[in-house]
């Protein structure tokens, strides 16, 4: 039985994916929500890879996913700049007490 | 075609790109000058004038369509209206800014704001124009990233770095998920390139996982038009943000978010067949997807506004509502719902930015945004009438009534849906009942301002010498917005433009 | 069935990946989510050789580990107490059980749809056994020079508007 073929990457990235997804939606700290954000690009980059290397696509995958990694680096400067001033107001970083705007 | 020969045919982007870095650099020089918020906004209303002249001038890609920087991006008809709406949006928010006491209070650095600005115009106009999954990852995180920056900028209101944090979270968590779905896409085609995608899917049958990969797509594209369910930043950035960015997050964006999705849904999946009859190419009904999220937008959008107390607030719902609608004619398969989505689009420009332009100046005076200051707000004196009676003009237009401009959007958007070739009975009722459930809220406001004679509140200050600007600007804006309603014909013609956008 | 060396490595890796994956959801303390996190990039990268993408395995460690990591570590220690760093990363339970539910439906489905998709693989499935960087460096100079000089804009707006952001912050301090 083949193991490093396409599909073994992809469910891995799979996991990855639903990890990160599983931990926006439940955590309390603005970081950790981060985090699962992170997991999530991460898991876009890595399926861009093993598109790119496996069935063949030609190099663009692996363009898309430098591109991902630049962006994702771009928005946690955003994140922690948000971050500071969120905290400077708030004294803690629990997104759900983000409660002056009632959604 | 090539890198080189591409350079004359994006001569408004590269200006805009050129003006930006010349302005850091002059602003870093001449810090002094800069620091006053009226020169950064006049000379950042100065560039994007010149980038809209030029735009205007140069590029005539329709009814040809141009592919530049070897399919990065297209110049057609549909990038070259959306650019200019995206351009105008951006003017706007420059003229409001400078007009708005709130925002010239609170900006302590006007020079790094209209930098944001120049850049969010920038993001939009790449974003209208982008042909390949990656050029537009690239410039809708470029958009959604100068906006998150733009919601927090100011520190006077302490609810803005909130927004912006959520907002970023969501947004973040959206173009995750919408990365995720491209790379599906990917391997399901093996091309980044819309043409490249187009064609592989005409040629191969490729299932379920071509639905899936959509879906997942459609979630970053739907959170940049906050469609429903991914909605629930909107309220609270609108109300968060500082009032001329979210007059310009209610139309800029949004129409750059519609813009993407035409371009997607309809270069990539949408053959055009005998006698300009679209049909759906590929495994994935994306039209039933696109028509079931517009009921759900339109619906949700229009009962939560209901029981708003904050008009930001209510207009960030009604926004939502209003972008189910779009949505609907987008789902049409019709030509005609291309055209109206521009043609609703531009009204709208007109009647959301009048309507957010009112709630500028009441808040200048009120220091607040509640529903309730505005009662009897025509009958306290000359001004007040004056904003009471603009205020009715766009709300009469954002219900739909004649003879305002947004009847005739919103009749054209029912008729995209009532096409012989592909009619969605049950939408155009879901969308008549939306429009008789908005009616309420919109005449809420307007029982406010002229049924209550009771005299509460703050009294008004007369007409300003230093706010011609901002009165005009309503007056202008509330002009076009009862001229379209009575003669539409050049506006339609413009449209009518994108009648051949699809080959 | 004889597992070869290369398949064990590749196995490992992945539960190297994997594994943390498990802290980052469900730590109670947001360093020890940290930590995790530093462990499934590391295995990614390795992933990354694997999939000959050696370039992207390096950028992979430089960004993501050298930048994002330590920006998220920064933003941990800028931002709590150490004292309750046990239970900084508290769990909503409402939205847990939700997500749990929706995760798992999709997990399932996906897997299944992605085990019976063909991916037809095109130009009979090319590797690069010489390395990426060449031919990386001239596609980005060439068909993807755009987006590379855009991204460069898009940083400088990146730059300009979290220092103002931040050091609005910093400023106040000061005060």
């Amino acid at each position: 039985m083949e193991i490093i073929t396409l599909q073994s990457f992809l469910i891995v990235s799979l996991i990855l994916f639903l990890t990160g997804l599983y931990t926006i939606v439940s955590r309390k700290n603005i970081i950790g929500i981060y985090m699962g954000i992170e997991l999530i690009l991460n898991s876009s980059a890595l399926n861009f890879a093993s598109f790119s290397r496996f069935a063949g696509r030609g190099l663009e995958g692996q363009v898309f996913s430098i591109f991902i990694i630049v962006l994702a680096a771009a928005e946690a400067a955003v994140a922690l700049a948000l971050l500071l001033a969120v905290f400077k107001r708030q004294r803690g970083i629990d997104a759900d007490k983000l409660n002056i705007l009632k959604g | 075609m090539g890198n080189l020969e591409s350079i004359r045919y994006f001569a408004p982007e590269g200006f805009l790109s050129v003006f930006i870095i010349t302005f850091l650099i002059a602003g870093l020089l001449r810090r002094k000058t800069f620091s006053k918020s009226s020169f950064s906004c006049i000379a950042g209303t100065a560039g994007l004038f010149l980038t809209l002249i030029l735009e205007l001038c140069i590029n005539t890609g329709y009814p040809d369509a141009i592919v530049i920087f070897s399919g990065m991006l297209k110049l057609d008809a549909l990038s070259h209206l959306f650019k200019i709406l995206c351009i105008s949006s951006s003017i706007l928010l420059f003229l409001f800014s400078y007009s708005s006491r709130e925002t010239s209070d609170s900006l302590k650095e006007p020079m790094e704001y209209a930098l944001l600005i120049l850049s969010c115009t920038l993001g939009m106009m790449l974003l209208v124009s982008s042909s390949n999954l990656l050029m537009m990852y690239l410039s809708l995180e470029f958009l959604s990233l100068t906006a998150y920056m733009l919601t927090g900028f100011t520190d006077k209101n302490e609810k803005a770095s909130e927004a912006a944090m959520k907002y970023l979270l969501y947004g973040g968590a959206a173009s995750g998920i919408m990365a995720y779905g491209l790379s599906l896409l990917y391997g399901i085609t093996g091309s980044l390139d819309y043409s490249g995608i187009h064609r592989f899917i005409a040629e191969n049958n490729s299932g379920i996982i071509l639905y899936i990969s959509m879906i997942f797509i459609f979630t970053g594209l739907g959170f940049k038009i906050a469609a429903f369910p991914f909605h629930a930043w909107c309220p609270d950035v609108y109300e968060g943000a500082l009032t001329p960015f979210t007059a310009f997050l209610s139309v800029g964006p949004k129409a750059a978010g519609f813009a993407v999705i035409i371009r997607f849904f309809y270069q990539i999946f949408t053959v055009r067949g005998e006698g300009d009859v679209l049909t759906v190419l590929g495994s994935a009904d994306w039209p039933a997807m696109l028509a079931i999220i517009s009921a759900l937008t339109m619906t949700f959008g229009n009962l939560a506004a209901l029981r708003q107390k904050n008009i930001k607030r209510l207009l960030a719902y009604s926004s939502i509502a209003h972008a189910g609608y779009m949505l609907m004619a987008a789902a049409s398969l019709t030509i005609l719902g291309i055209v109206s989505v521009f043609f609703y689009l531009s009204v709208y420009f007109l009647m959301n930015f009048g309507a957010f332009l009112v709630v500028i100046a009441v808040s200048n005076e009120f220091n607040s945004d509640e529903i309730e200051d505005y009662e009897g707000l025509a009958w306290k004196n000359s001004k007040g009438a004056f904003l009471a009676s603009m205020f009715a003009v766009f709300l009469f237009s954002l219900i739909g009534t004649p003879p305002f401009a947004g009847f005739i959007g919103k009749f054209y958007l029912l008729l995209s849906i009532l096409q012989p070739e592909n009619p969605i009975y049950w939408l155009a009722v879901v969308a008549v009942i939306n429009i008789i459930i908005s009616l309420y809220y919109y005449a809420r406001i307007l029982k406010t301002m002229f049924l209550s004679r009771r005299q509460k509140g703050t009294a008004l200050s007369g007409f300003e010498r230093g706010q011609y600007l901002q009165y005009s600007l309503m007056a202008g804006l509330a002009l076009f917005s009862i001229i379209f309603g009575i003669y539409w014909s050049p506006l339609n013609n413009i449209s009518m433009l994108l009648e051949n956008f699809i080959h | 069935m004889n597992i070869e060396i290369k398949e064990i490595v590749f196995i490992s890796i992945v539960l190297l990946t994997i594994a943390p994956c498990s802290v980052v959801a469900f730590s109670r303390n947001i360093l020890y989510s940290a930590f995790a996190l530093f462990f499934t990039f590391i295995g990614t990268s390795g992933l990354y050789f694997f999939l000959d993408a050696d370039f992207l395995a390096i950028v992979q460690l430089a960004v993501y580990i050298g930048g994002v990591l330590v920006l998220l570590l920064f933003a941990i220690l800028l931002t709590k107490n150490i004292d309750d760093i046990k239970k900084t990363n508290t769990i909503s339970l409402r939205r847990s059980i939700t997500a749990g539910i929706t995760v798992l439906v999709l997990f399932f489905s996906l897997f299944f749809v992605f085990l019976s998709t063909g991916w037809t693989p095109l130009n009979g499935g090319a590797a690069y056994p010489n390395g990426t960087i060449h031919e990386l460096g001239r596609l980005i100079l060439s068909k993807y020079l755009l987006p590379f000089e855009i991204a460069s804009l898009l940083l400088l707006a990146v730059l300009i508007g979290s220092l103002v952001l931040a050091g609005k912050t910093v400023r106040q301090r000061e005060d």
